[in-house]
């Protein structure tokens, strides 16, 4: 493997300006880099060979011109719900196979006009719901980090975290409807960012759960993913709950946080008997680290986390059947012919949707239906207010909370595909703070002893994107 | 355990246009018994006087924005994905007999 691949983003930047480097010959590397392992890895669906080396050409001009962008000449791989114009976006569903959008998501264009180079479309789980990587209509993602071992690289972002890791690309957007950027990060020794909801545009996001979604970012520092951030956020009126809350310059500030006095929250409720000891004990190791750095360490207490499962599997599959029901055949989509129009509908939905999918829907045109509203949904509902209000509680006492990100290790392929609640509680640990809205990351925290990777997770109330980045940050080179 | 009958499977199925075989349907009145055993719990929290959460963004209003025409996106773009037009407009299976 060519060895520019492996630089960071911030690293291959500086290179770019001085010409050391030229964005041709990196896409052209990374290109190469995927080609050669996609066989093995799975991590894209679609490679954009043709159109990444002329926006590559264009980049290497703006840079010889000094009219470069945040991201100018950068390599980066789009989770393959982001839709973009012109190149197949798939939702790695049979149902969009061959969907060709005439449109861009709004965070697409943000990262294109600051000189982003698009790679590929990633691979995921099927419209996001899956939390291993194996709902995708187009085969599993396998996790670089011990390849022979086939172990999943988590979901819903499973080849943006697999790429990353593996070289192909240097920074990825994911999605993070329940923790799917998180989960994936952790189990592939990536960094993985949700911002507080609102912040970036889901214009163009192929749509799972619309109170909940939002776009996230991934990369191999956490100086990277602020910097993709900073690029692909703010206020855009295509998007009613888009946040009219000013954009920092989270890749400049980065650094500014003191340790010292920082209050961190260790709830108790997140370091259960459930939890494998192995990533209690990396967590733990890194918690004394910022003790020892004049951090002060609170035990607080999140009461309803034990909710927040059941809660999230209510809502999420709830608001998935209404925004899932516009797939119909008739406008967009895989079409099968029926009957009649009914047949139709039910024959081209049947064909084209995964069975977690179905499942899904099934499951939120139930808790939906007449009879079963009040005791499921709308109980649901009253739950997340709580669940919320414990976070609001907890940060009257601390600035960051910290946490495990998943309660296990990365696990093998297969392992829980047939059994729903076993795969449903890997999320206990993120869906919380997404229920909340909250900005969340996970961070790689060090290696068990059979060198698997934990990722840290840490929270930061509503618009404090820039606090969890910085204290992120600290917990990276901490690592050094 | 939690029981979900085979007729409101189907009544679901229907409800989702979605077609399903014997066996599947099998397979799901099975899950569904267990996901709603699971999401059961929930019924044990006190949410006396609690507002549900419907939005995470505080104080939602509808913003609005000027009704101004734009042309983004051409018809012909538009239609680029739909299985069938004609003429610029959609075909559809017969609605009515």
């Amino acid at each position: 493997m060519n060895d520019i691949l492996k630089l960071t983003i911030t690293e291959l930047i500086e290179k770019l300006k001085t010409r050391e480097l030229r964005s041709v010959d990196v896409t052209k590397a990374a290109l190469e880099r995927i080609k050669e392992r996609n066989d093995s890895i799975n991590a894209y669906i679609t490679i954009c060979e043709e159109t990444a080396l002329k926006q590559a050409e264009i980049s290497d001009q703006k840079l010889d011109d000094g009219e470069a962008g945040m991201l100018e000449g950068v390599p980066l791989g789009i989770k393959d719900l982001f839709c973009t114009k012109g190149i197949k976006t798939t939702a790695a569903s049979k149902m969009l196979a061959d969907f060709i959008p005439p449109y861009e998501s709004t965070v697409t264009q943000n990262l294109l006009d600051e000189g982003a180079i698009f790679l590929g479309k990633l691979n995921m789980d099927q419209f996001a719901m899956g939390g291993s990587g194996e709902t995708s209509a187009f085969g599993d993602t396998i996790n670089p980090i011990k390849e022979e071992e086939k172990l999943t690289a988590g979901g819903s972002s499973s080849g943006s975290a697999a790429a990353l890791a593996d070289f192909q690309c240097f920074g990825a957007t994911g999605s993070d409807t329940g923790g799917s950027v998180r989960q994936p990060a952790s189990f592939t020794n990536t960094v993985g960012f949700r911002p507080t909801y609102g912040r970036c545009s889901r214009f163009g996001m192929v749509s799972f759960a619309s109170s909940l979604d939002q776009a996230g970012f991934m990369a191999r520092s956490v100086e990277d993913t602020a910097l993709m951030f900073r690029a692909a956020s703010g206020f855009d009126e295509k998007d009613s709950t888009s946040a009219d809350v000013a954009v920092e310059a989270y890749d400049e500030i980065i650094n500014d946080l003191e340790v010292k006095g920082l209050k961190i929250g260790l709830p108790k409720e997140y370091f259960v008997d459930g939890v494998d000891q192995k990533v209690k004990d990396v967590i733990n190791a890194k918690v004394e680290q910022f003790k020892a750095a004049g951090a002060e360490i609170v035990e607080i207490s999140l009461p309803h986390t034990k909710y927040a499962v059941p809660t999230y599997y209510i809502v999420a599959p709830a608001e998935a059947a209404a925004n899932l029901s516009r797939y119909d055949g008739m406008r967009y989509g895989l079409r099968v012919e029926g009957e009649n129009l009914s047949d139709t509908y039910a024959k081209s939905r049947s064909a084209g949707f995964g069975w977690e999918v179905k499942r899904r829907i099934m499951v939120g045109n139930y808790v939906l239906s007449s009879g079963y509203y009040d005791a499921y949904y709308s109980k649901a509902q009253k739950v997340r207010s709580l669940l919320s209000l414990d976070f609001e509680k907890a940060f009257e006492q601390v600035d960051v909370i910290f946490a495990p990100t998943t309660p296990e290790l990365p696990f093998e392929l297969g392992g829980k595909i047939d059994d729903p609640i076993a795969m449903y509680l890997c999320d206990i640990f993120t869906v919380s703070s997404a229920l909340a809205g909250i900005p969340c990351i996970s961070v790689p925290a060090g290696f068990t002893p059979e060198g698997l990777p934990v990722g840290l997770q840490i929270l930061g109330k509503a618009f404090d994107d820039a606090k969890v980045l910085q204290a992120a940050k600290k917990a990276e080179d901490m690592n050094k | 355990m939690s029981e979900v009958d085979i007729k409101t499977v189907e009544k679901l199925a229907r409800l989702s246009q979605l077609d399903f075989n014997e066996e599947e349907k099998a397979t799901l009145q099975n899950e569904f018994g267990k996901i709603f055993d699971f999401v059961s719990q929930l019924q044990e929290v006190d949410t006396e006087n609690v507002e549900g959460m419907t939005s995470v963004v505080k104080n939602a209003s509808t913003p609005q924005r000027q009704d101004n025409p734009q042309n983004q996106i051409s018809r012909d773009n538009l239609q680029s994905n739909a299985p069938s037009t004609e003429m610029g407009f959609f075909v559809v299976p017969k609605i009515m007999d």
